[in-house]
């Protein structure tokens, strides 16, 4: 699970993360916490619970779309498969609000890499 | 902790309307049983993947409070955004007043006072006016002279303590928004309102000022002459039609932001 620091260093860029996430196809909440862990190797293991209210955010602003599905890829283990499963997509206001997200990222990422490695050969 | 067992006491924690509290729990029951379900695959047995599941979603006090929907979200995030961007127009709006004040000093540096605050020709006061007017300038020449120096004083000194006033409104528009930014992570700029709120606002309210201000005053000069106070006017007016032009420029950059 991630630490206290990394989860303040994460919370500026959780929309853009899942943003990010959900740019690669619709997917529910659980996948989507799912690929946020795995693709950042669990540097990004959040109480998963607290994710959701970022997706609700997002889907308020309009940045994603959710409707209601039923659940047919759960394992045959699952107690309950085939429920009610919220499944999240990318609106066309959420891919202008990532490009512009991951353009400010670029920006932000340049300046502190420049700074840190000027400190390093300070 | 049963996954059945974490959702009671969510739900026992949860607030909000009904149809969204029961939406939350589905999701949540979603995502349990389907975290519940992967450790299973990796060898737990059944207790201890519910119980996994349950760790991993985090404990149901701060998971209720981050999902509970207090009021309408959306209409906090309009108020939110109505407020602080109508407070800048206020307070720009301010500035600018205490600004036409300056530029009407300047006027009655270059013109003379009655060209600010000259009363119109015909325009007769009662002794005992006159007697207020010249115990508050008591070294002006006559009732007239008196009666400049005091409108003089309401329509300069006036409008510089509003430009002060919309100084300290900025100054707090810029400490609030600074605070909340600091507060809470950044975030993507959606926006409930349209892009250019604010100066649609700002640039429909200056602009009819300027279209009031300026020909009436261009007009009150023209009839009644140049020591009869159509520099108050025309001070508003040109103000008016300078700010105007910055929140019409502001508008413009808005929307062709929007528009890419």
């Amino acid at each position: 699970m991630a630490g206290a620091d990394d989860r303040e260093r994460l919370k500026g860029h959780l929309d853009l993360l899942l943003l990010s996430v959900l740019a690669r196809g619709p997917a529910h909440g659980y996948a989507v916490i799912a690929a946020l862990r795995s693709t950042s190797e669990g540097t990004f293991d959040l109480p998963e619970g607290t994710v959701y209210p970022a997706l609700h955010r997002l889907e308020r602003g309009g940045l994603l779309s959710g409707h209601w599905d039923r659940a047919t890829d759960a394992p045959p283990a699952a107690r309950g498969a085939g429920r009610r499963r919220k499944v999240y997509a990318l609106t066309s206001s959420g891919e202008a609000a990532l490009a512009a997200e991951r353009t400010h990222w670029r920006r932000f990422r340049r300046g502190v890499g420049a700074v840190v490695q000027a400190e390093g050969r300070a | 902790m049963t996954i059945e067992a974490y959702l009671d006491e969510l739900a026992d924690r949860l607030r909000g309307r009904g149809r969204v509290v029961r939406r939350v729990l589905a999701e949540a029951e979603d995502h349990l049983l389907s975290a519940a379900a992967a450790h299973r695959e990796q060898g737990l047995a059944d207790d201890a993947a519910e119980q996994a599941a349950v760790a991993d979603f985090g404990e149901p006090e701060l998971v209720a409070r981050r999902l509970s929907h207090r009021g309408s979200p959306l209409t906090r995030a309009l108020l939110g955004q109505a407020v602080t961007s109508l407070v800048l127009v206020a307070g720009i709006g301010l500035v600018s007043v205490g600004l036409s004040g300056l530029l009407a000093l300047a006027a009655a540096s270059a013109f003379g006072k009655p060209f600010v605050s000259g009363d119109a020709p015909g325009v007769v006061y009662t002794a005992e006016r006159c007697a207020e007017f010249r115990e508050y300038a008591p070294s002006a020449h006559g009732c007239a002279a008196a009666a400049v120096a005091h409108h003089f004083e309401e329509v300069v000194g006036y409008r510089e303590d509003l430009g002060v006033l919309g100084l300290l409104v900025l100054l707090g528009w810029w400490v609030a928004v600074r605070a909340r930014a600091r507060r809470r992570p950044p975030e993507p700029a959606y926006d409930v309102l349209p892009a250019g709120f604010g100066a649609t606002v700002g640039a429909a309210l200056f602009g009819l000022a300027a279209v009031v201000a300026l020909p009436v005053g261009l007009l009150q000069l023209a009839v009644t002459g140049r020591d009869a106070g159509a520099g108050a006017l025309l001070s508003a007016g040109v103000v008016a039609a300078v700010t105007f032009a910055g929140f019409a420029v502001a508008l413009w950059r808005a929307v062709t932001v929007r528009l890419g």
